[in-house]
């Protein structure tokens, strides 16, 4: 039995060795959702591939164009993991006082990526943002975290 | 004999449980090894809208005579006015001068500026002879303007063509101009 507990250990110790972590920067180009007018509130979304659209009374001024977030995932060559996206209701944007909600992530790939024989993705973040009426003018950020896992 | 079993059992289970804990430790490190989070910036620019106001003052064509069809007075941008075969006449009152539309927006954004093809002027009800058409409208700036600090003056003008027998009278009509952010 305790030689079979060592060969357990060993084991642990040889995948961990041989499978190495995956890892995701900080974005490379951050989720923009651009230049907008809100007028009467509605949402503009930007897609994984960058498409920037409106709806309801938000009009989109497009000398300020959206672009999608990108993420640079490297791990074990050819690779599949699980992919991690906030949830709705847990990132805002903000400017000052005044704050504009972030939704509906969603990534390209969707759900599961798989990684080249070079051991790396690149990961498209898009999301919508839920424009109130009249929304206050201003520079609105803020942050959001993606979860990567080995499957 | 039962200490014996008793020490036996004893060894079995602190192996099992060696084994279990290697193989939860090497579960719990796996975990804790394989996930990674990123961090994402987001951003979003929310302006002012852009807005036009009503003309102040209007477009004026001014006073003039008017013996044919097809004579023609113009205002450019600038305010001068050009008379071609009409006989102008007349300032004070009766002065002519471009339209000034006061813009505003944000900041130092650009902004394509739409002006009508044609409209009608007119003096009350009738038949052709009661109304002339605007055309050939002009701007400045033309085409694309460049709020400064959230606000542009954009004048416009256009030109005023008679048509043969012009009823004598106050001419008067509307004209839409839209502005929109590029």
């Amino acid at each position: 039995m305790q030689k079979f507990s060592l060969l357990i250990a060993l084991a642990c110790a040889v995948s961990l060795g041989w499978a190495g972590p995956i890892a995701i920067g900080s974005s490379t180009q951050s989720l923009a959702f651009g230049s907008l007018v809100a007028g009467s509130g509605g949402s503009i979304t930007v897609s994984p591939a960058s498409v920037r659209s409106a709806s309801g009374g938000v009009v989109l001024v497009p000398s300020g164009p959206g672009a999608a977030a990108q993420f640079s995932v490297t791990g074990d060559p050819s690779a599949t993991y699980a992919i991690s996206l906030p949830a709705n209701g847990v990132v805002s944007l903000t400017s000052g006082a005044n704050s504009i909600a972030v939704n509906t992530f969603t990534s390209s790939p969707n759900l599961t990526g798989t990684l080249s024989i070079g051991g790396s993705q690149t990961l498209y973040v898009g999301a919508t943002l839920d424009v109130g009426s009249n929304q206050p003018s201003g520079s609105y950020s803020g942050s959001f975290s993606v979860t990567v896992n080995y499957n | 004999m039962n200490t014996k079993k008793l020490a036996t059992f004893s060894r079995r289970a602190l192996n099992a449980a060696l084994a279990s804990a290697v193989v939860l430790g090497g579960a719990g490190f796996g975990v804790n090894s394989y996930a990674a989070d990123g961090t994402g910036t987001a951003n979003a620019t929310v302006v002012t809208p852009i807005a036009v106001a009503a003309s102040n003052p209007n477009l004026r064509f001014g006073s003039f005579s008017t013996t044919a069809a097809g004579q023609t007075v113009a205002i450019a941008t600038a305010g001068t006015r050009t008379v071609t075969g009409a006989l102008g006449l007349g300032t004070g009152q009766n002065a002519f001068g471009a339209a000034s539309f006061a813009v505003t927006g944000e900041g130092a954004l650009t902004y394509a500026i739409t002006l009508p093809s044609t409209t009608n002027i007119t003096t009350g009800a009738g038949d052709a002879t009661r109304t002339m058409a605007v055309s050939s409208f002009v701007s400045n700036p033309s085409g694309t303007g460049t709020l400064t600090a959230g606000a542009q003056t954009l004048l416009v003008g256009a030109t005023v063509t008679t048509v043969a027998s012009q009823v004598v009278g106050v001419y008067t009509g509307t004209f839409t101009v839209t502005v929109a952010y590029n």
